[in-house]
């Protein structure tokens, strides 16, 4: 099913055939060259990654454990700084803007890529309170504000019907899948121009996994996702592109129709299949 | 190609390629039988048997597909493979079918047949004969994933087009000659249109081989298009 | 058949016994019975000692043989122990038993009356010759000499001018219904009169005299300082000088009010008969209670008894703490905790935050790791030596220099108070609090910061916001762990504040009513003070159980705030994987 989203152009599934690129004026993240070391010591975590991530339309991450996927994803909003031995050498721009550079706020950096962690985190405050936690960071105190984005968000991450009559009971008593929903949500609240998921649906159930992504379906409509995941069914029904990782590098990157189905290269095809050892 | 971290998996996918095989040869060498024996009277009962056998195997291996589809949920070419494999089961069938058509066909010009008429059955003979070991060669691509190969068998089943309008034109002639020889000629029409038929399947076996082993659709491609994309670099 | 002979069957069981391994269990359990019966053996001794102290005792009267003569000796009073002493041990001890015997049962006989003699005495038992429990002997709780114990004689008024008739308690049968109902009415009056007068009295002591001084006290201090920075113009020196007079003048008035209520309290006199016939009178202003308590019922016994314990943990000590309350022990105790708890806890958490989220994880962070685990094992007379060096003598020094020069040389922080024994014992806790609080950090989940820091809380604000509530179970226990130690060490205090009585109260009336130079009491202290310092040992002995008691109780409370407060906040977050 085709829709038209705000900016008008198609969405959904591309057809291979009649689908002609336009690559310069959809592409939101631009990643160049990049190197990541964790330890001066150490080997790097990331090699030479150069890829464009197109806006409104999901990118999975795919590799074995310790591939550097997670780490990739966390290079778009700056998260691998939390350990401070961590070093990052090539370009990612989102937009034109260079996020590296040392001009850039972080905190509004990472409000305009929010994030999803594999295990869902919801905060020990009520529901409420989570979704609108990053409004209260950003210092908002209009109450009427607050309350309308809590709402729209909820709505947004399809959670609204399951708790409106319990807004102010703590949020760890959701369900795993209500609980990711939520901090999907809660992302969304700060209004982000990409989320990036990690993982989001490792921890949960089949139909709640459903449920995540139905939602991403739903999302890729107004942000730019970014996606890693394990469950290679899972990158395949909701990714628009796929990259596969192996051992830091960025080994193959395209359309997930053609990741899936005839890979170019035969490291891929070994992963995809099942024949990676 | 490496072994899949699941045995399982592993052993499906060659069960499936060894039963395929399996009724791919049943068919070939039937095949090679008619064109050997054609002439003599047929066995009715060992033809229905052998029907009854590559229906029994058709509805096996579409089930084995099925079961690896949902069980393993195959990707990449495993997936090619499945599917492939599928439709040269699907296009087996016909053959078998075409097969039985044209045993029935030889069945009854035989029986309508005068002592001193000839039938002049050798066009058809050799003919079936150049199918059976088409069939046969695909097979042998198939079970070695060899699109080169695929590709020549593709090219050389376009090439009998000869064969068959030299058939039809030997026929039209003897119908002009005699009005009696209309009855055998028109068998003899039963007989090639079956034979095109199995052609045509052979062919497709072919085209599922080159989507199997190189994810490229060939099928309503030209001549040229294959030859360049297959042949010209080996 | 082969039949298993008895020992067979017994080594079988035995084996099986072992084989299935539940002798394990077996020790583990009598490890744990061990441990709970030594806890509970020890509430239980000082809870029971403690608090039998305040219950009123038979009393008797005894005919005592002399040791070594044939002389008797009438004497009454209450027995306070009981033992037994071999025949060696009694003579060294310079006494001659009548009967020759190996081993002695004796016992202690309370029979008070200080100013006549000994107030304890140890008696043979084979030396009673007879002994009586009269219904109307009484004791006397007095202000001063300690219990008086006789029979009443006449209740007598002192000034002789006055038209008011004596009394008397009509003793043995007979005597009119009447006329004791007179004596105990009379009695009654005048015992609420009294109370009534005392507790104006105290009245007018902390409202007004306390006040006046502690105002005069300013003034004087204000005149120090004027002239110390050479600002004593005259003006100002005649303005302190009107004021003072000024004070003067209503401490002589409240003075006088003190003098005029106390001439009250003297009316009367309670005319009491020793055991052994002395006439003894005793000015009511003296008595605290009286009570005969071979008359009285289990009520009655009640009574007195909370009246005892309600005057023990609300009451001030008297006669060099061996009688009268201890409140201001347990007001300075909780004071001094609660100081220590508002001095350690912020500087503990935000020396354990500092240390897990902002320091690098470098060996200089591990070594101060070590070391602050380490603290925690330094006996803690070590911190009160540190507390008295830097704290009292350095800080405490050159605050006086700097800002009380006009006491010197009398020292105001200069010298032990409650603010340098609660930083001590901060000190002394901190390590409990920096462990604790960082062993809470080391369980949050890692995505839970970083669920914050995504979106685009800085570190601060995820501390603020998202640690710092998740981590206050831990903080509390900390705290809950900080106070048990607090309120239980002594060593360190007697170097740093602590006194056997302060002479005003670390919180009281006066602005800025809480005063952190004061020295104060407590309990651990007192305890060692009474048990160990006492001029009287038999007399204190039980009051040492009664304050080891108040303060396990004192421990106890403290604790149960604190772990209430930690359930409350362990219950928010019980799901939290």
């Amino acid at each position: 099913m085709n829709k038209k989203t705000i900016s008008g152009r198609e969405t959904g599934k591309s057809n291979s055939i009649n689908n002609i690129e336009k690559p310069e004026n959809n592409t939101l993240i631009t990643a160049e060259g990049l190197y990541l070391y964790y330890d001066n010591n150490e080997e790097a975590a990331l090699k030479n990654i150069s890829m464009k991530i197109e806006k409104q339309k999901v990118t999975a991450f795919i590799g074995p454990s310790g591939c550097g996927k997670s780490s990739l994803l966390r290079c778009f909003n700056r998260m691998n700084e939390l350990s401070s031995t961590c070093r990052l050498e090539g370009k990612i721009h989102i937009q034109d803007q260079d996020i590296y550079d040392p001009e850039v706020n972080i905190a509004e950096l990472r409000r305009n890529v929010g994030m999803v962690f594999q295990k869902p985190n919801p905060f020990p405050k009520s529901i409420y309170e989570n979704v609108a936690y990053g409004l209260r960071i950003q210092g908002e105190k209009d109450k009427d504000k607050i309350n309308q984005i809590v709402k729209s968000s909820l709505k947004a991450a399809a959670l609204w019907g399951e708790v409106k009559d319990r807004l102010n009971s703590t949020a760890i008593n959701l369900s795993g899948g209500q609980q990711q929903r939520l901090v999907i949500a809660r992302a969304i609240a700060v209004q982000p121009q990409v989320i990036l998921l990690d993982e989001p649906a490792s921890a949960l159930d089949p139909i709640s996994t459903l449920k995540i992504e139905e939602l991403i379906h739903e999302l890729k409509k107004q942000y730019t996702i970014v996606i890693v995941t394990h469950n290679m069914q899972q990158a395949a029904r909701v990714s628009d592109y796929a990259a596969f990782l192996y051992l830091g590098k960025l080994v193959e990157f395209g359309k997930t129709n053609d990741i899936f189905t005839k890979p170019r290269k035969k490291m891929t095809e070994d992963y995809i299949t099942g024949r990676y050892g | 190609m490496e072994k899949h971290i699941s045995t399982t998996f592993d052993k499906h996918l060659d069960k499936l390629g060894g039963n395929t095989l399996k009724m791919g040869s049943l068919l070939s060498e039937r095949l090679t039988n008619i064109s050997q024996n054609i002439g003599k009277p047929v066995d009715a009962k060992s033809s229905a048997a052998f029907e009854k056998e590559i229906n029994a195997l058709e509805v096996k291996l579409d089930e084995e597909c099925v079961r690896l589809l949902a069980l393993h949920r195959p990707a990449a070419s495993d997936l090619r493979f499945v599917i492939s494999s599928s439709r040269i089961i699907n296009d087996l069938e016909s053959i078998g079918d075409e097969i039985a058509r044209l045993t029935d066909a030889i069945a009854n010009m035989l029986d309508n047949l005068n002592e001193k008429d000839d039938p002049s059955l050798n066009d058809i003979a050799d003919i079936t004969s150049k199918l059976a070991g088409l069939l046969k060669e695909v097979l042998i691509a198939y079970d070695n994933e060899d699109c080169v190969q695929a590709a020549r068998i593709i090219l050389k089943e376009r090439e009998m087009e000869e064969l068959f309008r030299n058939a039809i034109r030997t026929r039209i002639t003897m119908i002009m000659e005699e009005a009696r020889n209309v009855k055998s000629s028109v068998h003899g029409f039963w007989m090639l249109r079956s034979l095109e038929r199995i052609g045509k399947c052979t062919r497709q076996i072919g085209n599922h081989i080159l989507y199997h082993v190189e994810g490229h659709d060939a099928r309503h491609k030209s001549r040229e298009h294959l030859r360049e994309r297959f042949l010209e670099n080996n | 058949m082969y039949k298993k002979t008895n020992t067979d069957s017994v080594r079988e069981e035995v084996r099986q016994y072992f084989k299935e391994g539940d002798y394990g269990i077996a020790i583990f359990a009598a490890c744990l019975g061990i441990s709970l019966a030594l806890v509970g053996a020890v509430m239980l001794l000082i809870l029971v000692k403690g608090f039998a102290h305040f219950m009123p005792n038979d009393l008797h009267s005894y005919e005592v043989r002399l040791s070594g003569s044939e002389t008797t000796l009438k004497i009454a009073g209450e027995v306070a122990a009981r033992e037994r002493i071999t025949h060696q041990v009694l003579i060294e001890s310079g006494y001659t038993p009548a009967v020759k015997k190996d081993l002695y049962e004796r016992i202690l006989l309370k029979n008070g009356n200080r100013e006549l003699g000994r107030d304890y005495r140890w008696i043979l038992v084979d030396d009673i010759l007879a002994k009586e429990q009269d219904p109307d002997l009484t004791l006397i709780e007095r202000y001063s000499y300690g219990n008086f114990y006789g029979t009443p004689q006449s209740i007598k008024p002192i000034n002789p001018a006055t038209e008011e008739l004596s009394i008397s308690y009509e003793e043995g049968e007979g005597g009119e219904d009447a006329d004791r109902g007179e004596w105990q009415a009379k009695l009654k009056s005048v015992l609420r009169y009294n109370k009534k007068i005392r507790k104006e009295m105290a009245k007018l002591q902390s409202k007004k005299i306390d006040k006046i001084n502690y105002r005069l006290e300013k003034i004087r201090l204000e005149t120090n300082r004027l002239k110390i920075r050479k600002e004593a113009t005259a003006e100002k020196l005649q303005e302190l000088e009107a004021k003072r007079t000024e004070l003067y003048a209503m401490a002589q008035e409240a003075e006088e009010q003190l003098v005029l209520l106390d001439d009250q309290l003297n009316q009367h006199e309670l005319h009491m008969l020793t055991a052994d016939g002395t006439a003894v009178a005793i000015n009511f202003s003296q008595i605290v209670r009286l009570y005969q308590s071979n008359q009285l019922g289990f009520g009655g016994r009640s009574k007195v008894y909370l009246a005892r314990l309600a005057e023990f943990v609300s009451g001030k000590p008297r006669e060099s703490n061996t009688e009268g309350g201890v409140f201001p022990a347990i007001l300075g105790t909780v004071m001094m905790v609660l100081l220590m708890t508002i001095f350690v806890m912020p500087l503990g958490v935000i020396t354990a935050f500092y240390l897990y989220i902002y320091a690098k994880q470098s060996f200089i962070t591990r070594a101060i790791r070590i070391a602050v685990n380490n603290l925690a094992g330094v006996p803690s007379i070590v911190y009160g030596m540190f507390g008295l060096g830097f704290f009292v003598y350095t800080i405490g020094g050159s605050l006086d220099q700097l800002f009380y020069p006009e006491a010197l040389p009398t020292p105001t922080f200069g010298s032990g108070g409650i603010l340098w024994a609660s930083l001590t014992l901060a000190l002394l806790t901190l390590p409990v609090v920096i462990v604790s609080t960082e062993e809470g950090l080391t369980r949050i989940p890692r995505h839970l910061p970083e669920g914050s820091m995504a979106l685009g809380a800085t570190r601060f604000e995820t501390l603020w916001r998202i640690s710092l509530p998740i981590v206050s179970p831990s903080i509390m226990t900390g705290m809950i762990l900080a106070i048990a130690r607090a309120t239980g060490e002594v060593a360190p205090l007697m170097l740093v504040g602590v006194v056997k009585l302060a002479p005003s109260l670390p919180l009281d009336g006066n602005f800025p009513f809480l005063h952190l130079d004061r020295k104060f009491m407590h309990l651990g202290f007192h305890i060692y003070d009474v048990g160990f310092q006492s001029p009287n040992v038999e007399a204190a002995r039980p009051l040492i159980y009664a304050t080891a008691a108040l303060l396990l109780l004192v421990v106890l409370m403290l604790n149960s705030i604190a772990i209430i407060i930690r359930n409350r906040l362990r219950e928010s977050y019980k799901n939290l994987s």
